[in-house]
């Protein structure tokens, strides 16, 4: 029984299961959302007045600072300003001081219409898109490698299947690699479906085109692209050992499940937040030398460490300003690292370990 | 004398405390079907598992085709069919997708073999349809079909008639025999004594573990019949065959008879000894022991 006949069949029996190809389906419309989320963002943004809490009396001697909101967009348009609440008066503006701070907030404001332009036109529209589905295409892979590893414990069918003599080595590979091969197909079909979206929005908005689309700028998208592929294989890993370990439970596949996924999101959630709270704690300086290691704090360093885009309210970049993220080659390192020694582990499990019945 | 196909040496296998299989040395010659029959928890299972390399003996060793399993079973469970308990199939792909799948991962690619299998298990007709939609005898069925694959020449069948109504009883234990004609080797596992007892040549009886008793079925049976006595004078009958090396035990058989546990063909020289001291039988009749009487015999006294 060669590799690739035994991946044919795989492939076969994989492909009538409805739950595999939704979960590839909300991993690609996810990766075109981002895209759309960024240009209805835009659009919403674009047209807004710029309107900010202006201080017009630093240092009023009765009633203390006051705070008016005031459209500084029609104030910088040159529309003076006309009422004042009671008591003061027109002179006590200082108009050169809300000048400033409106420019500043017309600024501010302009930088973050400039970044969402570049998240849903090419090529950052890739980029930006990748990143973040990057990062939900990690449960998505542990999800489909327990379905494909740890059903087959549910049901029975592994002792069904090992009875035909395909080997457990070979079997375990194939249904691993093919997990790989699914979310690489389905990291193509979210590409072009990216870029299909980028299109799109792009030529709905007259103001803005696209950037550098030269062979450079899309190697560096086939790039991003491999790079969020490889940010899934550790997962998928951890995925496997952790269907094999659990296979003798009756909720075994449940359990497998629901570990990977929440050891993937008690890291994103917490982390970042930990670093922050031992930052200068000579107690918990160890804590710093652990995440260096951390599988979690690696696919983050991975999929956003390049000067990526601030990852607000996401936990595991909590700590952005106070830690740095690993470089790329320490990032590639650990993660590979994880993708062996669980895979390891893994293999020697399945090829060990007795199937006695439906539970393994 | 045909070459064994299965053959175990001290074939030993625990599940923690529980002494699943305990030095078991069994020799399954080419061609014949065996039966392996033990009430439940008897160990039939583990050893078609060990057989099958899915479950690792704790000792002894495992000779398939000639050949010692020493690792890997996967060039020789290639020339076996084989069930397992029900039969565990993907609930999501029709029965014929099912044996698909099965057929390619064992190398095999052959629509018509399929078409005939379901044919042959009666499943044609239900071919379409989903396995989660299949009654318990239908799924029984599906696995036969599936043992049935590549034409395996051994065929090693734990349960096979599960669940199933008598008439697919029936059909299946004429399909097993059929399947035994000829150099397939079959291996029945069961706890249905009529079951081994219709369809096998051998058989060994397990208990705890451990072969009790093992042969021919016609022998073990033949083993045990019995000769039925009534005398002239039954006290002067019990002291003369208490002093014949040949007789075994001599219990009461009711009816004013003795149950006399010798060889029936020795019916002659039994009445002649029984002559020389006056005494002479009123009824003489070999009575023959179902399998059914010598399996609770052997597992309730722990040996034949």
């Amino acid at each position: 029984m060669s590799w690739p006949t035994l991946a044919r069949w795989e492939w076969f029996k994989l492909r009538g299961r409805r739950v595999i190809w939704i979960l590839l389906v909300i991993l690609t419309v996810f990766s075109s959302l981002m895209v759309v989320i960024r240009y209805a963002d835009y659009e919403f943004q674009k047209d807004r007045d710029v309107v900010d809490e202006i201080i017009f009396l630093p240092d009023a001697p009765v009633l203390g600072t006051l705070e008016v909101e005031l459209n500084c967009t029609a104030f910088l348009a040159g529309v003076p300003i006309t009422e004042v609440p009671e008591p003061y008066t027109l002179d006590d503006i200082d108009l050169p001081g809300t000048g400033r701070k409106c420019r500043q907030e017309a600024e501010g404001i302009q930088s973050r219409l400039d970044k969402l332009v570049d998240a849903f036109t090419m090529p950052g529209a890739v980029e930006k898109a990748l990143r973040w589905t990057g990062l939900i295409s990690i449960p998505i892979a542990a999800f489909l490698t327990v379905l494909v590893v740890g059903s087959e414990y549910g049901w029975g069918t592994l002792r069904t299947t090992l009875m035909k003599g395909p080997g457990r080595r070979r079997l375990l590979s194939v249904k691993l690699g093919l997990v790989a091969l699914l979310l690489a197909g389905a990291w193509l079909v979210a590409l072009l479906l990216i870029i299909a979206t980028s299109l799109v929005t792009t030529a709905l908005v007259s103001e803005v085109s696209h950037g550098d689309m030269s062979a450079a700028a899309f190697g560096l998208i086939a790039r991003d692209l491999g790079r969020a592929w490889f940010a899934a294989l550790p997962y998928i890993s951890l995925a496997a050992l952790l269907s094999v370990l659990f296979s003798r439970w009756a909720g075994g596949t449940l359990a497998a499940t629901g570990m990977s996924i929440g050891y993937f999101l008690i890291e994103l959630f917490t982390v970042g937040r930990l670093i922050k709270l031992f930052d200068g704690v000579a107690a918990f300086r160890w804590f710093g030398s652990f995440v260096e290691y951390d599988l979690g704090w690696n696919t983050a360093a991975w999929l956003f460490g390049r000067g990526g885009e601030p990852i607000a309210g996401f936990a595991l970049a909590g700590a952005i300003g106070t830690a740095d993220y690993p470089g790329d080659v320490h990032a590639f390192l650990v993660q590979l690292a994880f993708i062996l020694v669980l895979g390891a582990v893994a293999f020697s499990l399945f090829q060990r370990r007795d199937v006695t019945g439906p539970s393994g | 004398m045909a070459a064994n196909v299965v053959e175990t040496t001290g074939l030993t296998k625990h599940f923690g405390e529980v002494r699943a299989v305990q030095d078991l040395s069994l020799q399954v010659p080419k061609g014949t079907v065996f039966g392996l029959l033990g009430p439940n928890g008897a160990g039939k299972t583990t050893i078609i598992g060990t057989l099958l390399g899915l479950i690792r003996p704790t000792a002894g060793t495992i000779r398939l085709f000639g050949t010692e399993i020493d690792g890997s079973t996967d060039q020789a469970v290639r020339r076996i069919g084989a069930i397992m308990e029900t039969p565990a199939f993907y609930p999501y792909l029709s029965g014929r997708d099912n044996l698909r799948y099965f057929q390619g991962i064992a190398g095999g690619d052959d629509r018509q073999e399929i078409d005939h299998l379901l044919d042959l298990v009666g499943l044609a007709d239900r071919a379409a349809a989903r396995f989660n939609t299949y009654s318990l005898g239908m799924k029984h069925r599906l696995g036969l079909a599936y043992a049935l694959l590549g034409d395996p020449e051994l065929l090693l069948l734990d349960e096979p008639t599960n669940g199933l109504d008598p008439s697919g009883m029936a059909e299946v234990r004429q399909l097993l025999r059929e399947l035994g004609d000829g150099d397939r080797t079959v291996v029945l596992a069961s706890h249905l004594l009529n079951e081994v007892e219709q369809v096998c040549d051998r058989v060994a009886i397990l208990s705890t573990g451990r072969v009790i008793a093992e042969g021919e079925v016609s022998d073990l049976i033949g083993r045990r019949d019995r000769l039925r006595l009534a005398t002239t004078d039954d006290a002067v009958a019990r002291r003369v065959l208490a002093e014949l090396e040949w007789v075994g035990s001599v219990v009461d058989g009711g009816g004013g008879a003795l149950l006399v546990d010798a060889a029936p063909d020795r019916a002659g020289e039994l009445s002649e000894a029984l002559a020389r001291v006056a005494v002479y039988p009123t009824e003489l009749q070999t009575v023959t022991t179902s399998l059914e009487q010598y399996f609770l015999e052997v597992t309730e006294g722990g040996g034949p």
